[in-house]
């Protein structure tokens, strides 16, 4: 009997890690929230978390938890806001985090908007229905909500009516009152099924349309998003008709004009899709129902979630969910996210609409023409092709039926995150939160997109429903995530989950345990390689996913995604999915894991691993050091003691010293070496080795191609860091080396296949680079499935000392690519530490390691002068917009000396840190 | 029992009248010298002939001393080049202006030391480890005026070296961070590199300097009170003396990591001393032993000074000019004298401690120094040595008893025993004297 007790309590404590977030409670002793959660808001100024029910929930039909809180507050005190919440915004009359929150109280059929003063719970602002007034002076309901701020007021929009005819934009400004600020005779301006009666009205029809006989359904708004720094909201609706080269449209805008407000269109009434194109993302136009796709009768535009991205290089993209469809009951496009380039400068498409159109994504933001297509100088892609896929594919879940767009979408800098909480996990589903981070040529344009990645931790595999996020939000100052979910999978949620920093009390199952027991001495290194990646799936094991941390003479391997239901790993106790394999005595601290695949045999791979003393390969012992042909578990082959580390043959006498940075691009391995044996000089050296079955083949190929004092590169040029970036557009989209040195960054002029010493490109030459972090390379969908990366972050020595000339601090720099050549720029131009608009930090602490999912940026940092201190700064690009004029500080980390690597798992949508005694979860 | 008192009374006012050392003697890197002056010959035994009006003394003295320790800051024995601990190259470069440029190699690599700190360990130290030598002579000049008055004049050459200068890597063997991580090996291997940046020769480089030491003179007054009626008590002797040391020592020199001056480095001084003597049963005496030399500040040199406070150790990157308030050194001894046991043989055995306050540097750039990190420096603090003295003379005087001079011998050997902050030298040499006494 005491044995089954203990058994039930462990079985509990390992339940208990599998929820490793900190669920926050409605209030205290009542966990979960009485009535489901209907709609979320989140203020990034003050970090608070709203919150409302579809159904009366006493005060906490309304309520709100701040970034400390482990309960919500109540903001429903008063009975006139107890009841159903449908829609809720964020209002602000000032710039520093929102004042009000403007709610559709009720259910259905409500035609007064209510307005909560967050200063006094008791004050409620109201809009009476004599206001709620559709765009022919009928009083009306509402429905969909969106706030923000405007010049000194907070400003909220309302769409109202849902006649086909009649439905349209009101706006409220919203001081000690709310005063009506919409247009002439307050009636709601026109977003209906008409075509516009002004050319360019930001209907939904367009020019060509000729009748609203031919719309399938009423349009919808879907979405509605207000920028105060763009002072435009962006609407984006569903709309779909079956008549011959009816134009549709899914994206508006409204802009002020004067005291009133304006709709109007996101390109010129006159550029429009020809009726043979189908993928212009947000307009389409119906074909002649000859039964040809492309010419389709039924065309329609499903626009579900709307959002603006303001890039680190200052450009401007719409973020959307959904596209353009053929075919009723066609939904291809719920799981497409897509970027658009939105020029906020843009001549106004009518007279008074306000400047701003979506543009092509080329250098100069071209203005689009007609006919437009996706593709093409012109097009919106602006001939960077694929560079609008947000993810680089469609997101992690199918996309087939009406109801499988994402459920919560936010931006943050240049990352996208997403959730969905439709189908529970399986081999179609894979739901979550999930983000992807812009990656940019050197005009600061968007050419691509990091592979889709978990960002809340999965609970666990497809038994239930804790990663289905109905909402969400990331807090970059705190490096947080919020999540709304419904355990049980009903949709009804009532449980908000948020992350948490954890050094220790990790779950036995857990991957961090495992770690901190065989790693107790130190993790010194790490490498994620996410699902899809070539060579380490099989059949029956597609979505293999894996990880290596590096030690002092030994690398765990651990398997985080297995199967092809989109399983994610959660007991890491399991000799299938974690297996410590040390390296041969005297082989040193491991500094860099590789992986390689082989493009010659897909199915083939090697692992490598740089030490204080050399390379070495994972090899079979017997034969002739061949890498291993797919894997499956951890406890199988190779992993079955049939292979070990080793020094690899033959290098020695190539590679002499330690080994400090690993690439592969398939083809070759990349490898750089520190000469430690030079007085009064150094010289590093980038190797090459060709990619060979036998891994002893290897050192015939191999060629020095980079090194100190040999071709354009100085002498005692010391390389600190080295990545393999994509020139998309090139040939092939070649890959070409870039080597951070304290004499700059070095970019290979030929691609990384055949580049000598001859072939390299100085950058920054006046900054010297501790180090550089760069995305996962993680694979594309289609071939050479190569890993796509042309983004890095340079971590440089700095100045801070007002020109006494020490050099102790830190800035970030980031360099987009040109295809091509693969020229560098550093993009934004003046670095990336702080894209504040006033007093930006210039420097920072001394920086060791860097790590960014473009969004939230952390970066290890101390300060010599200070005897207890936090390792770690948490500093988003835009930090004014997160209350910050200084780097936050994590306290929970005072005890930790020393931070040796972050990043993300990408499979387990945790955030770890190599520490002297192991890892820690920055985000658990 | 009422000369037991006076016997009290008055080494209890040699104690407090106790001053720094009298003349350039004391040094941390060496043991003190016997302060007592050298013995005064007999000759015919008519009077004490150390007052004797116009009687003139004159010594050479040679010594030879090494060492290949010191006791550290906390008083415990370590390598000679050690004492302020091991040497912490995480913190070198701290608010040290790089030069030429941070992206020179050696100085890039030297700044991005500093980026391993808090490793909890013995990462980025090192131990060093030399020898010191010492070559020494020593000129003293005694003459006596009238009424007990005297001059005295001192003058030492010295040679001093610092050589087999190296050093451990104490970084540990083990862990992510160890002597074999590829950065702190090429930190290594280019400090030579990284010194000359600065304007310092290579940290193991051998140092040598040859030259006078500091030249003092004194004015002095020494009154004998003898009593050949009582068989016990002989005589009772005091001794005042006070003058100028002139700063006629070598400096040391920056341009090297470890490097000695032959004096107290290029300072103006006012010695003083006292000295007490009681004599019993004809052939032993007591004395007892005090001095101090206050220095006067150098307010223009050139030092290298600390620009972090965990910097320590020698190597300093930064120099600068400072004004320099050199700590009051200071003695207080007492010897046993037997005094002509054979013929002219006598023996003694004496014991001092020896101490010089702490120095303190008010640089004159305070853009790039800040007074309290420079002033944490732990070779800036007080030093201190116990020395055990031992010597053997011969005083040809007692076969001279008609000459007008005679000639002394002696041999001698210091035993530092204890200190903080000081070379442990032992020293061992011998001299050679001269007694004249003008009108017989």
């Amino acid at each position: 009997m005491k044995k089954l007790k203990i058994l039930l309590f462990l079985g509990w404590i390992s339940f208990l890690g599998l929820n490793a977030a900190q669920q926050i409670n409605q209030e205290a002793g009542t966990a979960n929230f009485g009535e489901n959660i209907s709609v979320k808001a989140y203020d990034r100024y003050t970090g608070d978390f709203y919150v409302g029910t579809d159904a009366e929930n006493g005060a906490y039909s309304v309520a709100k938890a701040g970034r400390g809180d482990s309960v919500f507050t109540g903001l429903s005190t008063e009975d006139q806001l107890q009841d159903t919440i449908s829609y809720m915004a964020l209002a602000s009359r000032t710039e520093f985090g929102a004042t009000h929150v403007a709610l559709h109280v009720g259910g259905n059929n409500i035609d007064i908007l209510r307005v909560l003063d967050l200063s006094d719970l008791t004050n409620i602002l109201q809009a009476p229905a004599n206001q709620i007034i559709d765009a022919v002076g009928t009083e009306v309901y509402f429905y969909n909500l969106a706030g923000g701020y405007y010049n000194d007021h907070g400003i909220i929009f309302l769409r109202v009516g849902n006649n086909r005819e009649d439905s349209g934009i009101l706006a409220f400004q919203v001081d000690d009152a709310l005063t009506q600020r919409t247009g002439v005779n307050n009636f709601a301006v026109r977003l209906d099924d008409q075509k516009g009666a002004v050319a360019g009205d930001g209907n939904f029809f367009r020019e060509q349309s000729t009748a609203v006989l031919y719309l399938n359904t009423n349009p919808v708004v879907n979405d509605m998003y207000w920028d105060d720094e763009l002072q435009t909201l962006f609407t984006a609706g569903s709309i779909e008709t079956d008549k011959e080269n009816q134009i549709v449209i899914g994206i508006s805008k409204v802009k002020f004009n004067g005291d009133n407000i304006i709709i109007s269109d996101v390109i010129p009434y006159n550029v429009n899709p020809a009726n043979n194109v189908n993928n212009c993302i947000f307009v389409a136009q119906a074909g002649d129902g000859d039964n040809d796709d492309d010419n389709a009768r039924v065309k329609h535009v499903d626009i579900y979630k709307i959002r603006t991205m303001k890039t680190s290089t200052n450009k401007h993209y719409l973020i959307v969910n959904g596209g353009a469809n053929i075919q009723e009951n066609e939904f291809n496009s719920t799981n497409q996210i897509r970027a658009l380039r939105y020029d906020p400068t843009a001549a106004a498409t009518i007279a008074g609409g306000g400047t701003g159109q979506i543009v092509a994504n080329d250098a100069n933001g071209t203005t689009l023409v007609n006919p437009l297509v996706l593709d093409g100088a012109y097009g919106l892609e602006g001939g960077n092709a694929n560079s609008l896929v947000v993810g680089g594919e469609n997101a992690p879940w199918r996309g087939v039926d009406e109801g499988e767009q994402s459920a919560d979408m936010q931006i943050v800098g240049d990352t996208v995150y997403v959730s969905f909480n439709g189908l529970p996990r399986n081999g179609n589903f894979d739901p979550g939160v999930w983000s992807s981070t812009a990656m940019f040529d050197d005009n600061g344009v968007i050419i691509g997109w990091t592979k889709w990645e978990r960002v809340f931790p999965s609970a666990n595999n497809s038994a239930n429903h804790e990663d289905e996020a109905k909402f969400f939000a990331v807090d970059a100052k705190i490096n947080t995530v919020w999540q709304v979910n419904d355990d049980g999978g009903g949709d009804q949620p009532k449980i908000v989950r948020r992350t948490e920093i954890k050094t220790t009390d990790f779950s036995a199952n857990s991957l961090q345990t495992q770690l901190n027991r065989d790693l107790s001495d130190g993790c010194s290194c790490m490498l994620d390689l996410p699902k899809g990646t070539p060579g380490i799936e099989g059949a029956a094991n597609g979505d293999n996913s894996f990880v290596l941390f590096g030690g002092i003479e030994k690398v765990s391997f651990a398997r985080t995604k297995y199967g092809n239901a989109n399983d994610v790993t959660t007991n890491f106790t399991s000799p299938n999915n974690y297996k410590l394999e040390n390296l041969p005595a005297g082989a040193g601290v491991v500094r860099a894991v590789g992986y390689s695949r082989n493009t010659e045999d897909e199915t083939m791979g090697y692992f490598f691993a740089g030490t204080d003393t050399g390379l070495y390969v994972y090899t079979a012992n017997a034969g002739y050091h061949v890498g291993f042909n797919g894997l499956t578990t951890l406890n199988a082959a190779p992993f079955d003691g049939t292979f070990s580390w080793q020094k690899m043959y033959g290098a020695a006498d190539q590679i002499a010293g330690p080994v400090t940075a690993i690439e592969s691009n398939g083809l070759y391995i990349f490898v750089v070496e520190q000469d430690v044996t030079t007085v009064g000089g150094i010289t590093s050296k980038l190797h090459r080795f060709g990619i060979d079955e036998k891994v002893g083949d290897m050192v015939g190929t191999h060629a020095v191609v980079a090194q100190s004092g040999v071709g354009p590169i100085p002498a005692n040029t010391i390389f600190t860091g080295m990545k393999l970036v994509t020139a998309v557009g090139a040939a092939n989209n070649s890959q070409h080396l870039v080597i951070s040195t304290n004499n700059g960054i070095f970019v290979s002029t030929a691609g990384a296949d055949a580049v000598t010493t001859a072939d390299w490109d100085q950058v920054e030459a006046d900054s010297g680079y501790h180090s550089i972090y760069s995305p996962k390379r993680t694979p594309t969908t289609a071939g050479p499935r190569d890993g796509v990366n042309h983004k890095i972050w340079g971590v440089k020595l700095a100045d801070d000392s007002k020109a006494l000339d020490y050099y102790q601090n830190s800035a970030f720099d980031q360099f987009g690519f040109q295809g091509g050549n693969a020229n560098a720029t550093l993009q934004p131009a003046g670095g990336y530490t702080d894209g504040s608009a006033a007093n930006p930090l210039t420097y920072l602490d001394r920086t060791t390691s860097f790590w960014s999912d473009g969004a939230r940026r952390l970066y290890t940092r101390f300060n010599a002068n200070e005897i207890a201190y936090s390792t770690l700064r948490s500093f988003p690009y835009y930090p004014e917009e997160w209350n910050m004029t200084e780097p936050y500080s994590f306290s929970e980390l005072s005890d930790i000396p020393r931070i040796y690597w972050v990043e993300s798992i990408s499979a387990l949508g945790i955030v770890l840190a190599g520490t002297d005694t192991g890892v820690i979860s920055l985000v658990e | 029992m009422m000369q037991k008192k006076k016997l009290f009374f008055l080494i209890v006012l040699l104690v407090v009248t106790s001053g720094l050392l009298a003349i350039d003697n004391a040094h941390f890197y060496k043991s003190a010298n016997l302060h007592k002056k050298s013995t005064v010959g007999w000759f015919d035994e008519l009077e004490k002939y150390d007052t004797l009006d116009w009687f003139t003394k004159i010594d050479f003295n040679y010594l030879y001393g090494d060492s290949g320790s010191c006791w550290d800051k906390n008083g415990h024995s370590a390598p000679l080049l050690n004492s302020t601990g091991n040497y912490d190259m995480l913190y070198l470069m701290e608010n040290v202006p790089v030069k030429p440029d941070f992206q020179h190699y050696a100085t890039f690599l030297a700044n991005a030391q500093i980026y391993h700190e808090r490793t909890n360990s013995t990462f980025g130290q090192l131990k060093f480890d030399g020898k010191f030598e010492l070559n020494e002579v020593n000129i003293d000049l005694r003459q006596n005026l009238v009424s007990g008055f005297f001059l005295e004049g001192h003058l030492p050459v010295r040679d001093v070296s610092l050589k087999n200068i190296s050093y451990n890597d104490m970084s540990p063997e083990t862990g992510i961070y160890n002597k074999n991580m590829a950065q702190w090996r090429q930190f290594k291997n280019q400090l030579d590199v990284i010194l000359q940046n600065y304007g310092l020769n290579s940290a193991t480089k051998k140092y040598s300097q040859t030259g006078l030491g500091d030249l003092s003179i004194l004015v002095g007054w020494q009154g004998i009170k003898e009593n050949k009626e009582d068989d016990t008590t002989r005589f009772l002797g005091l001794t005042l003396k006070g003058g100028i040391l002139f700063p006629t020592g070598n400096k040391d020199k920056t341009d090297y990591v470890f490097s000695l001056p032959t004096g107290y480095n290029g300072h103006w001084g006012i010695p003083l001393a006292v000295e007490g003597e009681i004599g019993f049963l004809g052939w032993l005496t007591l004395s007892a032993h005090a001095s101090a030399v206050f220095f006067f500040d150098d307010d223009n040199k050139t030092r290298r000074m600390k620009t972090f406070t965990k910097q320590q150790g020698y190597i300093k990157l930064l120099d600068g000019q400072a004004e320099e308030e050199k700590g009051t050194l200071w003695h207080i001894g007492a010897d046993i004298k037997f005094d002509h046991l054979a013929k002219g043989l006598s023996f003694l055995v004496g014991y001092s401690y020896n101490r010089q306050e702490e120095d303190e540097l008010d640089p004159k750039d305070t853009t790039h120094f800040i007074k309290s990190v420079v002033n944490s420096d732990p070779l800036l603090e007080a030093w201190y040595m116990h020395v055990l003295h031992f010597m053997l003379d011969y005083d040809f005087s007692v076969h001279m008893q008609d000459s007008k001079w005679a000639p002394r011998i002696n041999v001698f050997y210091n035993y530092p025993f204890d200190g903080k902050r000081a070379f442990k030298t032992d020293t061992i040499g011998g001299g050679l004297g001269v007694d004249v006494r003008w009108k017989l």
